[in-house]
């Protein structure tokens, strides 16, 4: 209650929730501490106050309460009005980033903030900061893309990636950023890049033979670049050796060859190769596999797909 | 066989033990609705989102005395409390004393906005402005309570959520009182809002009343914000996400509503490739143990003894949001929700839900996070995570979604001697897109053809 200690508010007469009485619906149980400071922050707000006792109201607020959707407009005003060092407030905002890490609100606050400063260079740390406290945050990486863009800091940005993907390979978000990161600037991404992203993602493949993470970031970038899937197609067969189980016999499909498949993903993609040239046998042997196999999960999936090609077949004919 | 071996057979097949505590989840929400503990403080502002996930989760176990459903007389045999009509007006007045601005356009989220000391001498305030998410919660909990919207200016709502909407075509969460300032994050939560506000008060049919860019508003969601790998983030090159899937998607079907087949719209706006990637990005998300095992490092796992199946043999699969991350209850729904909204291909009737393996979704869910004890559910698996009232709702939605689907693919025969779906049977049938009782859409539907022969 700092606000309360540091500050006289004789002239403020608190404004009390209109919660409707004894009909509340869904009434929470306040702290005496938050439901006091919600009356003075709604009688100063009312009059739109900039004063330095209303700036640390809302610090108090915030505090109990960093997701009150407009705390924060309320305070940017007020520090702009009032001229206050906004270094301070990044150091202040730092705190509470820390305290409330799903919070959408700060991210917002600390944009106005950094555009009305024009210096970024307190924030790569920060968010660096806040990823170890949570390496998948949406709301940092999302403010880390505005930064990138915003101060054109593209430099750093996949070395970055191959750091957050040393210590975890199946990070999506770093993924996400790496094609941000590749894909995301105005000019065009030259050929000699796109082979190395896609060898770079083939290695962690390796690493981690399931990881969709990665398998979908080689899609994607395949798919951004114009290259055909077949391209993949030895890559897949020595992750999984379809040719031995194929054409099926009895067992083939259930006992033998476990050794030659360390990845259902790679099955899924030789479908699609297979299907792409008509080669159905081949595309709904593999659809086979992973529906009574290794991806039991999604069997009414991949029995879809395999309807899916004959009816497809069917209109062809 | 012996007939009496038979009947016998076929009693025990009736006692078929259900795993869905239907009761406790009522008496869960009973008590929520009289009082949110102290630690929901950081949800005070939102406080609209939760009156409406307790009245929206009553609705769909079947307490609320409005029930037009098909399958009302399974619930009967439940013996459930009853909320009165009485109490229903209660909460009806209470969302429009505490939280309709007073210019009648718009909702705030929470009564602890309002700046005035009673709705009466309540007067404009530039930090108490409408919001886009408070309106669509407030209009959906009003439509389950079956009130007319007689208290609200229409046109003047249109203007206010027409307002909402940027020149990129994403939406704000309002606009501050006073001066144009868009305040709110930049995704597409509040597109959605928007979007489902607009529908319930058949804001697409008011002669000369404001409308969307609904182009501007299709183009952001597909050209900006879906991911390369098939799913939709919150802006370009965003990360794809369960949630904000669903926001886009639910956006694209509330849009189109009742202008096209269900599900036509949003296959139209995502074009067949686009569809086919959001599909299969969506049903990629259900995951099993397995999968999660080997994707957590030791200390992220939460129960490193958990098995794909339970000791009885039940397979166990429920969603994550985004690739790689732990199951949690409310993505069967934001997933599952996405997948109801979704054909399987173009112009099939058939939704991409039962393409997934719902019974195995409805089953994590009932044997992982619900609680049996209290009631509710909770956001993850594990002994010490406690229920909360929004991963109950989202709990209790996925598990109507995955009934319905049931329903058509399995048949009510044979849910009720299966352990998973027999407790089922007692919720409503649900509308993915609007998040709400079927039997309330339906309820929609006819206020919005009375405005609409009204007008004529």
């Amino acid at each position: 209650m700092a606000y309360l200690e540091q500050y006289n508010w004789d002239d403020i007469a608190p404004i009390p929730q209109n919660d409707g009485g004894e009909n509340a619906v869904a009434p929470i149980a306040y702290s005496d501490e938050y439901r006091i400071a919600m009356e003075y922050l709604r009688a100063v707000m009312r009059v739109n106050e900039f004063s330095d006792r209303a700036l640390k109201l809302t610090e108090d607020v915030i505090y109990m309460n960093a997701a009150h959707y407009t705390v924060w407009q309320y305070r940017t005003r007020i520090l702009f009005a009032l001229d206050k060092d906004l270094c301070q407030e990044l150091i202040w905002v730092e705190g509470v980033g820390r305290r409330f890490t799903k919070n959408y609100q700060i991210w917002n606050h600390r944009e106005v903030i950094i555009e009305k400063l024009g210096d970024p260079s307190r924030e790569l740390p920060f968010i660096e900061s806040m990823l170890e406290l949570d390496s998948k945050n949406y709301h940092v990486w999302s403010y880390r893309q505005w930064l990138v863009r915003r101060f054109d800091l593209w430099a750093t940005e996949v070395p970055f990636t191959d750091m957050m993907l040393e210590l975890d390979v199946r990070n999506n978000s770093a993924w996400n950023h790496r094609f941000f990161a590749i894909f995301g600037r105005a000019e065009a991404v030259l050929s000699s890049v796109v082979d190395d992203e896609i060898e770079f993602t083939k290695s962690a493949i390796f690493t981690a033979p399931q990881n969709p993470s990665a398998w979908n970031y080689l899609l994607g970038v395949l798919k951004k670049s114009g290259r055909p899937l077949s391209d993949l197609e030895q890559f897949c067969l020595t992750l999984s050796d379809l040719t031995k189980t194929f054409p099926a016999t009895s067992s083939s499909t259930t006992t033998s060859h476990e050794e030659d498949i360390l990845s259902a993903r790679a099955i899924e993609v030789l479908a699609e190769i297979y299907a792409e040239r008509n080669d159905f046998p081949r595309a709904t042997h593999a659809w086979t596999l992973l529906a009574e196999r290794y991806d039991c999960v999604r069997e009414n999936y991949w029995n879809f797909k395999k309807r899916s090609a004959v009816s497809r077949l069917a209109g062809c004919a | 066989m012996p007939a009496q071996t038979a009947l016998a057979q076929e009693q025990a097949r009736e006692q078929t033990r259900s795993l869905f505590a239907h009761q406790r989840h009522a008496r869960f929400f009973n008590f929520h609705i009289r009082m949110l503990p102290v630690q929901y403080t950081t949800t005070d502002t939102v406080r609209l989102a939760f009156v409406f996930f307790c009245i929206a989760a009553l609705d769909t176990l079947g307490c609320l005395p409005y029930d037009d459903s098909e399958e009302k007389e399974d619930r009967e045999s439940y013996g459930l409390p009853k909320v009165s009509e009485e109490q229903c007006a209660a909460w009806r007045d209470w969302i429009y004393d505490t939280c309709l601005l007073p210019s009648r356009d718009a909702f705030r989220c929470s009564p602890a906005l309002s700046t005035g000391p009673s709705a009466d001498t309540d007067t404009p305030n530039i930090y108490d402005p409408g919001h886009a998410a408070g309106t669509y919660f407030a209009l959906a909990t009003l439509l389950i309570l079956r009130d007319d919207f007689s208290r609200i200016d229409r046109p003047a709502m249109m203007r206010f959520l027409s307002s909402c909407q940027r020149a990129d075509g994403s939406f704000a969460t309002g606009v501050l009182l006073g001066s144009n300032e868009h305040f709110g994050e930049r995704d597409l939560r509040f597109g959605y809002c928007a979007a489902a506000a607009r529908w319930i008060i058949g804001g697409d049919e008011i002669p000369g009343a404001a409308e969307f860019d609904l182009e501007a508003a299709r183009r952001y969601i597909v050209a900006e914000c879906v991911a390369y790998d098939g799913g939709i983030g919150m802006g370009g090159f965003t990360e794809s996400h369960g949630g904000l899937s669903y926001c886009g998607v639910g956006t694209l079907e509330l849009l189109s509503r009742g202008k096209t087949a269900p599900r036509e719209a949003v296959a139209e706006a995502m074009g067949e490739e686009g569809l086919q990637e959001l599909v299969r990005w969506c049903l990629m998300h259900q995951t099993t143990v397995a999968d999660e095992r080997e994707a957590f490092t030791d200390e992220e796992e939460s129960e490193s003894e958990d098995e794909d199946e339970d000791e009885d043999g039940l397979s166990l699969a429920g969603f994550n949001g985004r690739f790689n991350k732990p199951s949690d209850t409310c993505y069967s729904f934001w997933v599952g929700g996405t997948l109801a909204m979704l054909p399987s291909r173009t112009h099939s009737t058939t939704s991409a839900l039962t393409l997934s393996d719902v019974r195995s979704n409805a089953a994590f869910l009932l044997q992982k996070t619900q609680n049996t004890l209290l009631g509710g559910f909770a956001k993850c698996p594990g002994r010490s995570v406690q229920p909360d009232a929004l991963h109950a709702f989202f709990g209790i939605a996925a598990l109507a979604l995955s009934a319905d689907v049931a329903r058509e693919e399995v048949g009510v025969e044979e849910m009720k001697r299966d352990e998973v779906w027999c407790g089922l049977l007692g919720l409503k049938g649900f509308d993915g897109a609007l998040c709400i009782p079927a039997d309330a859409v339906r309820y929609a539907e006819g206020l919005r053809r009375g405005w609409r022969e009204g007008y004529v």
